[in-house]
């Protein structure tokens, strides 16, 4: 469990984010401690795969702090000091989008082993190794040699997070990973993120899945039009909302 | 009109040998204009300006003008500078430049087609553009662009004819020495024609499977 006294991994503070003339993010405060499992909820719009963007910097801010490990993430930087920041800071942060995104022309192992051996960090052998260990530990051991076209969407979606493993992250961020997939392949995911809920990753999970919320998070934030609403312990937020506006919402999806 | 094919073997050695350089002359070129086209492409779709603009430049150059002036301008016009290259050097400069400013106009609409999430999943492990460009996004851009890559190949492996201009004794020029022996125009610039298209055939095979082998991989 986290300890609220250690500072937190990830600290943001009114944090905007403005898409032209619209106001995505409307000031953030948020933090994430080290093995908490935050699940982000709200209706389509409410900047949720927004907010979880800016922290690896795939989303630029237009203004406020995103602190992580107790270095400033959007620190105002030349282009090539930035680039390097910014590289250094991705090796600690994995992400697994919601269409997958591996690379169709690399077999799962060399989706896996691509970033380590590129960065210089692991040996071919020793980056091939660990992958199989990965693939085994997501349930696809006997698919490392396929190309992508060849998996299931849930396989693929296990595969991605293997390869965001790789990289050995402080932290994972998870972008509607389940919304792509058929119905029946969703548990497969989910077993894999809570098998590392359970290792204790720091995970921050933007999802539509209440259920997996209640099961697995153990913080859930509720945004609504670019603020946060309402945060707290899964069991208070999704069955004991005080606000007015989250009630509204977990009414609808009933 | 008597044609007699009969003096055509005669000059078997010369037609080789300009069949020989016409390949070396060709294939030299195609590597080139194809990596040349690719970082030309990545240039052109990157954010820095004092890169993006010279590489604009040159492709409208080598695009507006023709490749037998460019030719000439690398072989004699650089000679005026001081940069003495050789007639074969010369050619392939020429040859590569030329066809590298297309190559990268279709490798770089093959990269604006590939899906930016691509991109960002490669980043999002930390690795740095030029990376995440050389690993992921260029070679799935080449893949689906090979078909019109390749025919960019086969007009590149014709165009290679004009290099002869220069002196290069490459399979049309051989074709002109043997005619200046033998007074027999036609057959031998029809063997010449040919050849060129054996040489063609060969190329589409090869083409073809590369073709096959990178489209199986997806």
């Amino acid at each position: 469990m986290s300890d609220p006294r250690r500072e937190p991994l990830v600290r943001i503070r009114n944090l905007k984010k403005n898409f032209g003339t619209l106001e995505v993010l409307k000031g953030i405060d948020m933090d994430v401690h080290e093995g908490q499992i935050m699940a982000l909820i709200g209706p389509s719009g409410s900047g949720k795969s927004t907010l979880l963007r800016t922290i690896n910097q795939l989303e630029e801010v237009t203004s406020g702090e995103i602190w992580f490990d107790g270095t400033l993430v959007n620190a105002p930087l030349s282009h090539r000091a930035r680039e390097k920041h910014l590289n250094a800071l991705r090796r600690n942060i994995g992400m697994v989008f919601q269409h997958f995104n591996l690379f169709p022309h690399m077999t799962a192992l060399e989706n896996v082993t691509m970033a380590p051996v590129l960065l210089g960090l692991q040996t071919k052998d020793e980056a091939r190794e660990k992958a199989l260990r990965l693939l085994d530990k997501v349930g696809l051991g006997d698919r490392a040699n396929y190309y992508p076209a060849r998996l299931s969407g849930g396989q693929k979606q296990r595969v991605a997070i293997a390869r965001a493993l790789a990289m050995e992250p402080k932290m994972m961020l998870f972008d509607e990973v389940t919304s792509a997939l058929d119905p029946e392949l969703v548990g497969e995911v989910n077993r894999t993120m809570k098998q590392l809920a359970q290792e204790n990753m720091t995970m921050l999970i933007v999802t539509h899945e209440l259920k997996f919320a209640a099961d697995t998070a153990s913080h859930v934030v509720f945004m609504a039009d670019g603020l946060i609403v309402e945060e707290g312990p899964p069991q208070q937020v999704l069955r004991d909302p005080v606000q007015a506006r989250t009630r509204a919402f977990l009414q609808q999806d009933d | 009109m008597n044609l007699d094919f009969s003096v055509v073997p005669r000059m078997t050695d010369l037609l080789l040998w300009g069949v020989a350089w016409t390949i070396v002359l060709s294939v030299l070129s195609m590597v080139l204009s194809l990596i040349l086209g690719a970082v030309f492409a990545v240039v052109r779709v990157s954010s820095i300006r004092l890169l993006r603009w010279p590489v604009q430049g040159l492709s409208w150059v080598f695009m507006g003008t023709p490749l037998l002036l460019q030719l000439y301008v690398v072989y004699f016009g650089l000679a005026e500078l001081g940069l003495n290259l050789n007639a074969f050097s010369a050619g392939v400069i020429a040859l590569s430049l030329h066809f590298a400013v297309y190559n990268a106009d279709i490798i770089r609409a093959g990269i604006q087609a590939i899906d930016s999430g691509q991109y960002q999943a490669a980043r999002s492990l930390g690795v740095s553009h030029v990376q995440a460009m050389r690993k992921v996004v260029v070679p799935q851009a080449m893949a689906n662009v090979a078909p019109a890559l390749g025919n960019m190949m086969i007009a590149l492996l014709k165009e290679s004819a004009l290099v002869s201009a220069i002196g290069v004794m490459e399979l049309t020029l051989s074709a002109q020495r043997a005619i200046s022996q033998t007074f027999r125009p036609f057959e031998f610039y029809l063997a010449a024609a040919a050849l060129y298209y054996l040489l063609n055939l060969v190329l589409q095979q090869a083409l073809r499977l590369i073709e096959r082998r990178t489209t199986l991989t997806r």
